[in-house]
C-alpha cells in the first residue's frame, strides 16, 4: 500500500471517531444541563464541552457570553471553528476521497453521505432539530461506517491502517474526556452537596464514553469515581477503554509488520511497552495523581502516533 | 399527431433539428415508441420523485465534477442527468463501432508512422508543417517503439447527427478522454429505476468496460512482465476529472497514486510504498504530456514523475495513452482523417468528417473571415469547449474581435459549418418541463494487443441551456444514458 494512501486512510480513521466522540460528549452534557443540580453553572458545563471539543480557545475569541444554543452550534457546525465537527467530516471525506480506490464502494458511499448531511445543515436547520437530534444522527451515521470498514474491506493492511487511526483517536478522546471531567470535579466547592455533584459528574463521565450500562452490570454498586476511572483506563473488554485500545493499536501494528520480535525504540516495540505498562498499573496508582498520570499517557499516545507517521505515513 | 401526455404536455418540436425520438409531425420514431409509453404513464409528481432518487443514488456515489472559477477554487458539483435515455438501434450502432474501429486503427499507424520513417509525410498526403508545428508532437518520442506498437489504447470519439440524420464525428480525443465512469455510473442508476425496460429492450450491457480496460493495460506491459503491476495516475482530487481517475482505478482494482509517490531510479519506477519501493510496469495517466516529467517536459510540473520518458525510452514500463499521441487529435490535423484512413488502410471512410476550413490555408482562411456568422471557429489546441466561437450568437464587435485572432494565428483556428446537433426530450428543473436539448455521443474505445474494443453506446451529454450547442460538463453539460438496443 501507498504511503500516501495509508495517511489518507489513518486520518479518515481519526477524524471520523473524533466527532463521534465530540458528538456524544455534547449530547450527554446537554442533557445533563436538564438535569444538574443548581449549584453547577450553566456556563461550566459549557465550557466543558468546548474544552473537551478543543474550541474553547477558539470561541471565547468569537464571543463574548456562553450561551447554550451558540456553544451547540459552535462545536457542531461553525465554520469559523477549526475543531468542529463539520470541518472533522470534511476532513474525513476528503482522506476517504483521496483513498477512494482503496476502499469499498459502501464505505465510501456511507462517509459520503455522512459528509452530505453534515453539509446540509445550516443554523435554522440545526436549532429545529437541536443538539440531541444532530448527535443521534451523527453516531448513527459513525456506526454505519463503522460496520462498513468490518464487513466489507478486506482485514489487511489497510484496514489495520484505518482501525489505528481509529484506536489511537479513541485512547486520545477518552484520556481527554476523563482529564475533562476530572478538572470539573476538583472544581466542584468541598460543601455539603459535593458529593451529589460529584455523583452527577461521574455519571456523566460515564455516558459521555458510552460505559454507563456495561460499568453498573460490572460493578453491580452505585458507580463511583475511583471505579470509573478504573473501567474507563483498565478494563480488558470494554471497547472504549484505555487499555483495551492500546491492545488493539498493538494487534494492528503487528498485523502490518508481521515480525512478532522487535527492536528496542521501533514503533512496535514501543506500542507494546505502553500498553504493558498501562495494564500493569493499579487503580491505586493512578489515583495517587490522575492528571499528571493521565497527561503522561496522552504524550506517550502522542509519541506513539508521530512514530507511526515517521514508520509508514510520510513519503 | 400523437397526444403528449404527462411530462411531455407541453412539449415543443422544432422542425428545423432532428429530434430522435420525435418525429417532425410529432409522431414517435419507432424504436422509442416503448419508452414512450412507460414515459407517458408518469404524472408530474411521480417523475420529479424518481429524479430525485436518481440523482440522490448519484449523490451517493459521489459522481461529481469541480469546476474551477476565477478565483481558482474548485466548487464540487453533481454531473447534471436526465433520465430520458438516447437510444440507437443496434444496425445503426455497428456502423458506428465499425466507422470507429477503422478510425483508430488508422490514426494508430499515423502516430506509429510520424514517429519513425513519415512515409506520409514524404507521401505530401498530410503537410509536414502541421505537424511540426502542432505543440502535441513531441520529439521525444521519434524512434520510440511502444508495446505491440500501440499508442492510443484509450480513445474518446465525439460524434454527433446532423439534421440529414447522418452521424458526423466531430473529434477525435486521443490524450486522455474522459467521461466514462458517467457512462457507467448512469447505467448503474438506470438500472436500479428502470429495471424492465432494460430487459424489455435487450439494451446491450456497458458494466464489461473496466474488466477491458484493465485487460487492455496488462496486455501492453514490457516484454518478459509476467504479471505487471499497473497503476492509474491522477493529478490529485483536486482535478476536475478525479471522481472519474478513483472510479476507474477502484473498479480495476489497481492502485490510484499521484506523481509524488512515484521516483525513477536507475531507469526503472518505483511507487513510495509503506514496506519500501515496488516497481511500476503500466502506466494509465491522467496528467497531460507537458506535466509527465519535469525533466523533460513541463520543469515547474509537480503532477508528473522525475525521470518517467527516460524509463519510458529504455522499455521499462509503458505509458498508456503514450506521450505525443495529441498530434494526431489536434484539431487541424483532423481535417486529414479521411486522406490518413486511405492512405494506410486503402480503404473509404465508414464514418464521415464535419466539413473543415484550415485557417492556415490562405483561400480558407478568406472563405472563413468572409463567412463567420455562419461558421463554428475552434482553436485547435484547446479542449473543454474553451475558445469556441460560435458564428451566429455573436455581434458584429465580436466577430471583429475574433477576426483579429485569426489573423495573429492563423494555424491555432479551423472553422467548420454551424451542424445541427440533434435533439432529446431533456426534463428542465427549472421549468419543471420536459424540452427539446441537443446532444452529442462521446464513444469510447479501448486498443490492446488483442484487439479493439468499442464500448456499447457511451456517453451521450446534452446542452442544458436552450438553444446551446456546447455540451461539455465544464461549460454547463450534463448526460443522458446511451442504449445500445436489439429488440424494439
Amino acid at each position: 500500500m501507498l504511503s500516501r494512501i495509508a495517511g489518507n486512510l489513518f486520518w479518515m480513521g481519526r477524524y471520523l471517531e473524533r466527532t463521534e466522540h465530540i458528538s456524544r460528549f455534547a449530547q450527554a452534557h446537554y442533557f445533563f444541563s436538564i438535569d444538574a443540580p443548581k449549584s453547577i453553572k450553566k456556563e461550566h458545563i459549557l465550557e466543558s464541552v468546548l474544552n473537551m471539543a478543543g474550541s474553547y480557545v477558539e470561541y471565547i475569541g468569537l464571543q463574548n457570553k456562553m450561551e447554550t444554543d451558540e456553544v451547540a452550534y459552535f462545536i457542531g457546525l461553525n465554520d469559523y471553528n477549526s475543531s468542529s465537527i463539520k470541518q472533522s467530516v470534511c476532513q474525513a471525506r476528503e482522506n476517504a476521497r483521496g483513498a477512494k480506490d482503496s476502499i469499498s464502494t459502501e464505505l465510501w458511499e456511507s462517509i459520503n453521505t455522512y459528509y452530505h448531511y453534515v453539509k446540509s445543515m445550516d443554523k435554522a436547520k440545526f436549532e429545529e432539530i437541536g443538539i440531541f437530534g444532530f448527535s443521534k444522527k451523527v453516531i448513527e451515521l459513525n456506526a454505519i461506517i463503522n460496520a462498513n470498514v468490518d464487513n466489507t474491506l478486506l482485514h489487511d493492511e489497510a484496514w489495520s491502517i484505518i482501525h489505528l487511526g481509529k484506536h489511537i483517536e479513541r485512547t486520545t478522546q477518552i484520556i481527554r474526556i476523563i482529564v475533562t471531567k476530572i478538572n470539573d470535579i476538583n472544581r466542584i466547592p468541598k460543601k455539603e452537596y459535593y458529593n451529589m455533584i460529584e455523583l452527577f459528574e461521574n455519571v456523566n463521565l460515564l455516558k459521555s464514553t458510552e460505559a454507563y450500562d456495561m460499568s453498573k452490570i460490572h460493578y453491580r454498586e452505585v458507580p463511583n469515581v475511583s471505579h470509573s476511572l478504573e473501567f474507563l483506563t483498565l478494563n480488558r473488554n470494554f471497547p472504549k477503554s484505555i487499555v483495551y485500545n492500546l491492545r488493539h493499536i498493538e494487534n494492528c501494528l503487528l498485523r502490518i509488520t508481521n515480525v512478532s520480535k522487535h527492536q528496542p525504540n521501533s514503533l512496535e516495540f514501543y506500542a507494546s511497552k505502553l500498553l504493558s505498562t498501562v495494564q500493569y498499573t493499579s487503580i491505586q496508582d493512578i489515583e495517587k495523581e490522575p492528571l499528571a498520570f493521565y497527561h503522561d499517557l496522552l504524550n506517550k499516545v502522542a509519541k506513539l502516533a508521530d512514530m507511526l507517521e515517521i514508520k509508514y505515513l510520510q513519503y | 399527431m400523437e397526444s403528449q401526455t404527462g411530462i411531455f404536455n407541453s412539449y415543443k418540436i422544432d422542425p428545423a433539428h432532428f429530434d430522435e425520438a420525435w418525429t417532425p409531425n410529432g409522431d414517435i420514431r419507432g424504436h422509442y415508441k416503448h419508452l414512450m409509453d412507460t414515459f407517458k404513464h408518469l404524472d408530474m409528481d411521480e417523475y420529479i420523485k424518481i429524479n430525485e432518487i436518481a440523482k440522490s443514488d448519484l449523490f451517493n456515489q459521489g459522481v461529481t465534477f469541480n469546476v474551477y472559477t476565477e478565483e481558482n477554487e474548485g466548487v464540487e458539483r453533481l454531473f447534471p442527468f436526465d433520465l430520458f435515455p438516447r437510444m440507437i438501434p443496434s444496425e445503426e450502432w455497428k456502423t458506428i463501432e465499425t466507422g470507429i474501429k477503422q478510425r483508430i486503427k488508422a490514426l494508430n499507424l499515423f502516430l506509429w508512422d510520424i514517429y519513425h520513417e513519415q512515409k506520409i509525410l514524404k507521401d505530401k498526403i498530410v503537410p509536414s508543417e502541421l505537424l511540426f508545428s502542432s505543440q502535441f508532437y513531441k520529439k521525444e518520442m521519434i524512434g520510440v517503439d511502444p508495446p505491440g506498437g500501440i499508442y492510443i489504447h484509450i480513445t474518446g470519439i465525439d460524434i454527433i447527427k446532423h439534421n440529414d440524420g447522418k452521424y458526423y464525428v466531430l473529434e477525435d480525443n486521443l490524450r486522455c478522454p474522459s467521461g466514462v465512469s458517467y457512462v457507467l455510473s448512469n447505467r448503474e442508476t438506470m438500472k436500479k429505476i428502470f429495471f424492465n425496460l432494460f430487459s424489455r429492450y435487450h439494451v446491450k450491457p456497458v458494466m464489461q468496460y473496466t474488466e477491458r480496460l484493465l485487460a487492455t493495460i496488462r496486455s501492453v506491459a514490457p516484454d518478459r512482465i509476467d504479471n505487471p503491476l499497473c497503476v492509474v495516475l491522477t493529478p490529485g482530487t483536486f482535478n476536475s476529472a478525479y471522481f472519474e481517475h478513483s472510479f476507474l482505478a477502484h473498479q480495476m482494482g489497481i492502485q490510484l497514486v499521484e506523481g509524488r509517490d512515484m521516483f525513477v531510479e536507475n531507469n526503472f519506477v518505483y511507487m513510495k510504498n509503506i514496506h519500501g519501493p515496488k516497481r511500476v510496469d503500466v502506466i494509465y495517466r491522467r496528467v497531460d504530456d507537458d506535466f509527465i516529467d519535469p525533466l523533460v517536459f513541463n520543469e515547474k510540473s509537480v503532477l508528473g514523475v522525475p525521470g518517467l520518458m527516460a524509463a519510458y525510452q529504455a522499455g521499462n514500463v509503458n505509458i498508456i495513452n503514450a506521450p505525443g499521441t495529441g498530434v494526431a487529435d489536434d484539431k487541424a490535423v483532423y481535417t486529414y482523417v479521411p486522406d490518413i484512413i486511405k492512405y494506410y488502410l486503402d480503404e473509404e471512410p465508414i464514418l464521415s468528417n464535419v466539413p473543415t476550413y484550415r485557417c492556415e490555408r490562405p483561400d480558407e482562411m478568406k472563405y472563413v473571415l468572409e463567412n463567420m456568422h455562419n461558421l463554428v471557429v475552434k482553436p485547435v489546441d484547446e479542449s473543454g469547449g474553451y475558445g469556441v466561437f460560435i458564428g451566429d450568437r455573436k455581434t458584429k464587435e465580436e466577430i471583429e474581435d475574433y477576426k483579429k485572432l485569426i489573423h495573429a494565428n492563423p494555424r491555432k483556428y479551423i472553422a467548420q459549418p454551424i451542424m445541427s446537433l440533434s435533439m432529446l426530450s431533456t426534463f428542465i428543473e427549472d421549468t419543471n418541463e420536459s424540452e427539446q436539448r441537443h446532444i452529442d455521443l462521446r464513444a469510447f474505445a479501448l486498443m490492446g494487443k488483442d484487439g479493439i474494443y468499442v464500448l456499447n453506446g457511451g456517453l451521450t451529454r446534452v446542452a442544458l441551456q436552450k438553444g446551446n450547442l456546447i455540451v461539455n460538463s465544464s461549460q454547463g453539460g450534463g448526460s443522458k444514458d446511451t442504449w445500445v438496443i436489439e429488440n424494439y
